[in-house]
C-alpha cells in the first residue's frame, strides 16, 4: 500500500513546475493589529487545478482568499499572478473573481443584469456581452431564469448565478468562499458535483475555501489544510487522508484512531509499541524541522472503516484487546465505539451485517499494518 | 372583538376601547380636520371679510393669475429645490461615511449630529444673522484671509435663505438616507468591486439605487417644511428672499384677505402633494 502515496506524491509534485502558476504566494503574512491572521505562508495553484483552502474557523483560509481577492493587503510577502506581481492591484483590475457565501447578488437587479455586470464593466460591446452572459447562464443551467429577480430565486438557484457572474468575466483564478455554506445537506452534496464538473467544463483554477473536509475531499486536486495561520499540509485529498503530517490534520479530515504509542524503529516502515503490543505502520508523518527519533512519544493513526474487529485473539498479526462500549447503527454501517488499552477510545466502522455487538463485550481489533500511519507530535 | 385581558388583568370591552381612542381622533377632527375643512370652505368664497358666502373661483383665479403670486412661488420652489440639492449633496457623504467607514465613532457622531438639530430654530436663526452680517464673522473671517476685499451682502438675500435652509434639515437626511445604506449589504460593495467597478460606478449602479428608500424618505421628511417655512425667510430672507408662507400670513394678518390666503395655502398643499407622489413614483420605477 506505500505505493499509493508515492503515486499521491508524484502526482502532486510531478507536473508542477514547468508552466508558470496561475496563482502564487510567496511567504504571505497578515497581520490585524497584533493578531497574525496568516503566518508566512507559500504556495501555488496550478491552471485548471482545483485547490481547496481547508480549515476550522479563525484557521486564516478566508483572509488568505480576501487577500487573493484583493481585499486584504498581504503585511509581508508577494502575490504573483500569472506569473506576475500582483500584490498592489486593487480588486477591480485582477482578472481574479470572487463567489461569495451569502451569494452577493445585486437585489436591484435581474439575474441576466446582474451576470452582465462585470462584462458591462469591461465595456465589451454589445453583442458581446449578451452573448457570454447567455453562455455563463447556460454553464450553470439557469438560462430559463434569466429574467427573474435575484429573491424569485431558491438559495441553491442565487448561488448558481453567483458563479455565472463571476465566470462570465472568464477569470485567471475563480475565488470561493464556502459558496456552498448556507445550504441544506442534500443540495451542497448536489452542487459539490455541479461545481467539480464546471469547473472541468470552464478549465479555470479554482480555490476553494471551506471548512467542510468532506466538501474539500470530493473536489480537490489539492488540499492546504490550515491552522492558526499556517499550512500544516498541502497535497492531494488521499495524500493528506492517508499520511498526514500533523495530528491536526489527522484529527480534522475524517475520523481518526490516533492511538497513543511510543516510537520503537524510525525510517521506512516504523515500529511502535501501543502498551505492551508492538505494530508495524506503513508510513510516517513529518515535521519541518523535526525528524521524529526512537523513544519519542507518537501517535499511530488508524482510520475506522480499515479496522477489523473480531471476538477471538486472532493466531497470527498484531491486535489490540478491547471493551465494546457503544454501537450505532448508521445505515451504511456499524459504528463502534471501543475501549482500547488505557482507556484510549477506538471508533471502528463495520459491515452492517456484521455480527451482533453488544455494549460490554469483549473483542480484539486489528488493521492492515500498511494502512497505519505514525504521526509525529509536535515538541511541546 | 371579544372582551381583552389587560396586563394589569382587568378585562376592558369595546366601549372602553372606543373611549380611549375618542380623544385623538376628536382632537385630530376638531383641530386638523375641522380647520382644514373651514379653509377649503373659505377659499372658495367671496369675500375680503369672512362671512359673505357667496361661492367663488376668483381668489385660485387671483392666486395662480397675478405675476407677482407667480414669481414668488417660482422663488419659493427655487430656492427650496436649491436648498434640498445642496443638502443631499452635503447629507450622502455623511450618511455613507457614517454606515460604512465611522466605526466606533458612527453612534456619537449620530448622536451629535441629532443634537445639533435639538438647537432652539429661533436661536438658530439669529446665530445665522449674526453669522452672515455685513460686519458678521463670516465676512470678517473672509477678509481676514485675504479672500475679499468688501464685505459680501448675503444676509437678506436668495442665498441666506438657501443656507439656513439647507443646514436646517441636515439630520433629518442623513438619518434615512444613513439608514437606507445600513440595509446595504457590504458584500454587495466588494462584489461591484470585484467585477470591476469603480467608486462611481458602485455609486450609480449599486448605492444610489439600493438607497432610493432612504432618499424618498428623506424628500417627503423635510420637502414640505422647507417649501412652508415661514420663520427663516423672515429673519434671514428679508425682501429678496421671500417665500410663500410669508405671503400666506401676510394676507391673513396684514391684509385680512382670507380668501386669497386659503387659496394660496392649498396650492402649496397641491404643490406638496404632488412632489411626494412623484417622489414615490420615481422610488417604485427605482426598484425595477
Amino acid at each position: 500500500m506505500s505505493t499509493v502515496g508515492e503515486r499521491d506524491r508524484a502526482e502532486a509534485g510531478g507536473a508542477r513546475g514547468q508552466v508558470t502558476p496561475a496563482l502564487e504566494l510567496d511567504r504571505v503574512t497578515k497581520r490585524f493589529d497584533d493578531v497574525v491572521a496568516v503566518d508566512d505562508v507559500s504556495l501555488a495553484v496550478d491552471r485548471g487545478e482545483f485547490f481547496s483552502l481547508l480549515g476550522p474557523s479563525g484557521c486564516g483560509k478566508t483572509t488568505t482568499l480576501r487577500m487573493l481577492a484583493g481585499f486584504e493587503e498581504p503585511s509581508e510577502g508577494r502575490l504573483l499572478l500569472d506569473g506576475v506581481e500582483a500584490t498592489q492591484i486593487p480588486p477591480f483590475k485582477r482578472p481574479t473573481n470572487l463567489v461569495f457565501q451569502n451569494y452577493a447578488l445585486f437585489p436591484h437587479m435581474s439575474v441576466y443584469r446582474n451576470v452582465a455586470f462585470g462584462p458591462r464593466r469591461a465595456k465589451l460591446p454589445k453583442p458581446e456581452i449578451d452573448r457570454r452572459v447567455r453562455e455563463a447562464l447556460h454553464t450553470v443551467q439557469m438560462d430559463a431564469l434569466a429574467d427573474r429577480m435575484p429573491a424569485q430565486l431558491s438559495g441553491g438557484q442565487q448561488q448558481r448565478v453567483g458563479l455565472a457572474r463571476a465566470l462570465v468575466n472568464d477569470p485567471l483564478v475563480l475565488l470561493l468562499d464556502e459558496p456552498l455554506g448556507a445550504l441544506d445537506l442534500k443540495l451542497r452534496k448536489e452542487m459539490q458535483i455541479e461545481l467539480k464538473r464546471i469547473q472541468r467544463e470552464v478549465g479555470i483554477s479554482f480555490v476553494y475555501v471551506t471548512h467542510d473536509q468532506e466538501e474539500a475531499m470530493t473536489m480537490s486536486d489539492r488540499i492546504a489544510v490550515m491552522s492558526h495561520g499556517r499550512v500544516e499540509q498541502l497535497g492531494t485529498p488521499r495524500e493528506i487522508y492517508f499520511h498526514p503530517t500533523t495530528r491536526f490534520v489527522a484529527d480534522f479530515i475524517g475520523t481518526a484512531n490516533l492511538l497513543p504509542a511510543t516510537l520503537v524503529l524510525a525510517g521506512e516502515r516504523p515500529q511502535v509499541r501501543i502498551g505492551e503490543v508492538l505494530a508495524d505502520a506503513g508510513s510516517i508523518g513529518s515535521l519541518p524541522g523535526r525528524e521524529a527519533v526512537e523513544g519519542d512519544a507518537v501517535s499511530l493513526m488508524v482510520r475506522p472503516e480499515t479496522l477489523r474487529v473480531m471476538r477471538e485473539r486472532p493466531e497470527d498479526g498484531v491486535a489490540l484487546p478491547v471493551e465494546v462500549s457503544e454501537v450505532i447503527f448508521q445505515g451504511t454501517g456499524i459504528r463502534l465505539d471501543l475501549q482500547g488499552p488505557g482507556d484510549a477510545p477506538i471508533v471502528a466502522l463495520v459491515p452492517a451485517d456484521a455480527m451482533d455487538w453488544r455494549p460490554g463485550d469483549h473483542a480484539h481489533v486489528q488493521w492492515d499494518p500498511d494502512r497505519a500511519h505514525v504521526v509525529v507530535e509536535p515538541a511541546s | 372583538m371579544s372582551a381583552r385581558v389587560s396586563s394589569s388583568g382587568v378585562a376592558f370591552g369595546r366601549r372602553t376601547a372606543a373611549a380611549v381612542l375618542a380623544s385623538p381622533v376628536l382632537t385630530l377632527l376638531v383641530f386638523f380636520a375641522g380647520p382644514l375643512i373651514y379653509l377649503t370652505w373659505v377659499s372658495f368664497t367671496r369675500a375680503d371679510i369672512v362671512g359673505d358666502g357667496s361661492f367663488t373661483f376668483d381668489n385660485y383665479a387671483e392666486v395662480l393669475g397675478e405675476p407677482i403670486y407667480r414669481s414668488i412661488f417660482l422663488d419659493t420652489i427655487v430656492i427650496t429645490v436649491t436648498a434640498m440639492v445642496i443638502l443631499f449633496v452635503v447629507a450622502f457623504p455623511i450618511a455613507s461615511f457614517l454606515a460604512f467607514r465611522a466605526g466606533k465613532w458612527e453612534i456619537p457622531m449620530l448622536l451629535a449630529l441629532v443634537l445639533t438639530d435639538e438647537l432652539n430654530p429661533l436661536i438658530r436663526l439669529y446665530a445665522w444673522q449674526i453669522v452672515m452680517n455685513k460686519e458678521g464673522v463670516l465676512n470678517r473671517f473672509l477678509e481676514a484671509i485675504g479672500l475679499i476685499d468688501e464685505p459680501l451682502t448675503i444676509l437678506f438675500t436668495k442665498t441666506a435663505v438657501v443656507v439656513v435652509l439647507a443646514t436646517g434639515s441636515l439630520a433629518f437626511v442623513v438619518i434615512p438616507i444613513y439608514a437606507a445604506l445600513k440595509t446595504v449589504n457590504r458584500t454587495l460593495i466588494e462584489a461591484a468591486r470585484d467585477l470591476g467597478a469603480g467608486w462611481v460606478t458602485i455609486l450609480r449602479e449599486v448605492l444610489l439605487p439600493l438607497a432610493a428608500t432612504g432618499f424618498i424618505a428623506a424628500i417627503i421628511i423635510v420637502f414640505v417644511p422647507m417649501l412652508s417655512d415661514f420663520a427663516s425667510p423672515a429673519v434671514v430672507g428679508g425682501r429678496e428672499g421671500y417665500m410663500i408662507a410669508s405671503l400666506i400670513e401676510e394676507e391673513f394678518n396684514a391684509r385680512g384677505d382670507w380668501g386669497v390666503g386659503s387659496a394660496l395655502s392649498f396650492v402649496v398643499l397641491a404643490i406638496s402633494a404632488v412632489m411626494v407622489w412623484v417622489s414615490i413614483k420615481i422610488s417604485k420605477v427605482g426598484r425595477l
